[in-house]
């Protein structure tokens, strides 16, 4: 193909062709670049348009997260640590309001630099390292005082848009149970010290070297000492000087070996009077099974421990009120059987049967009146004492009783006078118990004379009465209502100077009180006594 | 037995007495019974006794007592002197108030007499 017009024209048609073919190719590059641009407008401007409202929320989100949040936490800027942002969680827990806000952290709650927090961050600041603690123990001006709180905390570094480190942020959290705890011990500190205050036993607190530090109310009340004047070492002054040798020695070996600590001893009271205690000792250890402290008690046992004094002595004269009527049983029985085996003739044909034998069956009489009465104690406590009532002469009973007594006791002179026939509804055996009592009563107290006066009488308001009086010691009017205490018994210079259970007038008391009668006492100390008793009966 | 040895009873217990003056008659003393302890130094003395037998629980008065008595008389000093009682722990008293020796009531009418022959070579 040459070159001429027709083929310049066919060679302008190709040419022409090539062009558009460009021109489309680049219209649809540009179709295409516009629908990007167009996309991208469309998104820029999605974008462009929705973003402020987004922002905002997303803002109020944070802020929500921020402020609301139980997490302590704040926002401080600068080398000053200006508090700029703060949320009423860690205002609460710093014991401030909003009125901080803006100004710096170490001054506004100055306590925090005084224990040293202000190095950890500025160390924060200055690394960009994070510091974290917990349980850290932190005392903050809260409600006018001073208290200590314990908390979980980070300081991070605040950083700017740049990443360059502009402050420090602090997320927290106060370790509550800690602190509740304590208020838990604290309270049930004070329950417990309440409760060792109410109870009448005395109480102390002591180190493991035995020094007390905390005596309970009661040692107060007991001792009339201060406090102050017990911790000094005052209770060991008001203990009895013959047992502080054994408790010094004990309480050395107790705290020694960590040993319960267990001794009966004497106190002084406030009056000056020595009162009977069991105190005891027990250690605490802790929990390296260590001694850490001593708890003590003191417990009054001084009427038991009277009561105890006066069983002893109880069982002391029922030994010596059995054993008397025995050695005469035994004298007798191993001397007739001495002399039953002698050889001597003489002496064989000359043995003693006939008293020797009576003397025996009166003693043994006598055994069994003992034993009686002891039994009928026993009753007494479980009201098992009853009464076999019939009618009966009081008169002869009085005689026949006496008529026994001349026998055992022919050294005493008996007076009886019968003012009145008395028939009397009553247990003849338990009113001759109560006759046998008054009279041997009369014979025992009396040491220096031999008479007894016995009267069956009526009184003014014709009461069947029966009086025995005697011309002995007497008895002091102070111990009238004593004497029929069970196990009293009237004493001598020395406690032991007469024999005797000490239950005969408690029985007898019980026995006529049974009958609704009465028991009246007259006595003068030197010059004797008169017992008489009055059963609430008229003569039949 | 050459001379009888006299020995005085001093116990308020009126079998007790009699029975002590059964058996030690029988043993071969003369024997004394009184109930009133206050009269003991002058019952020795008119008596010419030699040895007591002395309870230590006496109604109203304590046989120590009456025991120091007899010790502190220029002319009852010499006397020997056994004490008894039932109650348990009382020797130790008995002995330090003066007397030679003790024995515990009831006793064995052997060892009674053992005892008393031992006080009364003493």
């Amino acid at each position: 193909m040459n070159t001429n017009p027709a083929s310049g024209e066919l060679k302008t048609n190709a040419s022409q062709d090539l062009k558009i073919q460009d021109l489309e190719l680049e219209l649809s590059k540009a179709k295409e670049e516009i629908r990007r641009v167009n996309l991208t407008a469309k998104e820029t401007a999605k974008a462009l348009a929705k973003s402020p409202v987004e922002i905002e929320e997303d803002i109020h989100r944070l802020n929500e997260l921020f402020y609301s949040s139980p997490s302590l936490m704040a926002i401080l800027i600068g080398e000053n640590f200006i508090i700029k942002m703060a949320n009423d969680s860690i205002l609460n827990a710093l014991g401030r309001g909003r009125e901080i806000m803006g100004q710096p952290y170490l001054e506004a709650i100055s306590e925090l630099k005084e224990q040293g927090l202000g190095e950890f961050l500025k160390e924060v600041y200055r690394t960009g390292i994070p510091f974290h603690a917990t349980e850290y123990p932190v005392t903050l001006l809260r409600n006018g005082s001073m208290q200590l709180s314990y908390f979980d905390f980070i300081y991070q570094a605040h950083r700017n848009i740049k990443g360059e480190i502009n402050g420090v942020g602090i997320i927290a959290t106060e370790v509550k149970t800690q602190a509740e705890l304590n208020n838990k011990i604290k309270e049930s500190e004070f329950k417990l010290r309440q409760l060792t205050d109410l109870i009448p036993d005395m109480i102390t607190n002591s180190d493991k070297t035995g020094k007390a530090f905390f005596y309970n109310k009661s040692w107060l009340n007991f001792s009339g000492l201060s406090l102050e004047e017990l911790v000094d070492g005052g209770w060991i002054r008001i203990m009895h000087p013959n047992e502080t040798e054994e408790f010094h020695k004990s309480l050395a070996y107790s705290l020694k070996t960590g040993e319960d600590f267990e001794m009966e001893l004497r106190l002084r009271n406030s009056e000056g009077i020595y009162v009977w205690h069991l105190c005891r000792a027990n250690a605490i250890y802790d929990e390296n099974d260590k001694i850490e402290s001593w708890i003590s008690t003191c417990t009054e046992i001084h009427r038991i421990k009277l009561e105890e004094k006066r069983k002893d002595d109880f069982l002391k004269m029922v030994s010596h009120e059995l054993k008397t009527p025995i050695t005469s049983i035994r004298g007798y029985v191993q001397m007739l059987l001495s002399m039953v085996k002698t050889d001597d003739a003489v002496k064989k044909s000359a043995l003693p049967l006939e008293s020797s034998l009576s003397r025996i069956d009166n003693q043994i009489s006598r055994l069994i009146r003992l034993i009686s009465e002891m039994l009928d104690l026993n009753r007494i406590d479980d009201s098992q004492l009853n009464l076999n009532q019939k009618t009966f002469s009081l008169n002869n009973l009085v005689d026949d009783t006496v008529q026994d007594f001349k026998l055992s006791s022919p050294a005493t002179i008996f007076k009886v006078e019968h003012n009145c026939e008395c028939t009397v509804f009553a247990d003849k055996d338990r009113i001759e118990q109560v006759l046998i009592n008054f009279i041997t009563n009369s014979i025992k107290y009396s040491p220096d004379d031999n008479n007894i006066e016995i009267k069956v009488f009526l009184t003014e308001n014709f009461k069947v009465a029966v009086s025995v009086k005697d011309f002995g010691i007497g008895i002091d009017k102070a111990n009238y209502k004593k004497i029929f205490k069970r196990f009293y018994r009237v004493s001598g210079k020395n406690e032991e100077t007469y024999a005797g259970f000490g239950i005969g007038l408690f029985l007898a008391k019980d026995i006529i009180e049974r009958h609704n009668g009465t028991i009246i006492v007259n006595s003068e100390k030197g010059k004797g006594s008169e017992f008489i008793f009055i059963l609430n009966t008229t003569t039949y | 037995m050459p001379e009888k040895v006299k020995i005085l009873v001093v116990d308020d217990d009126v079998t007790i007495g009699a029975m002590l003056k059964d058996i030690l008659i029988y043993k071969g003393y003369n024997v004394r019974v009184s109930q009133r302890p206050l009269e003991t130094e002058q019952n020795i003395i008119e008596n010419n006794i030699e040895l007591v037998l002395l309870d230590k629980l006496i109604s109203g008065v304590d046989g120590t007592d009456v025991c120091g008595l007899i010790r502190n008389n220029e002319k009852t000093a010499h006397v020997k002197i056994l004490m008894m009682s039932a109650l348990h722990n009382a020797e130790t008293i008995c002995i330090e108030a003066g007397a030679n020796a003790f024995i515990t009531k009831p006793f064995e009418m052997e060892g009674l007499f053992n005892k008393l022959e031992n006080v009364l070579k003493s």
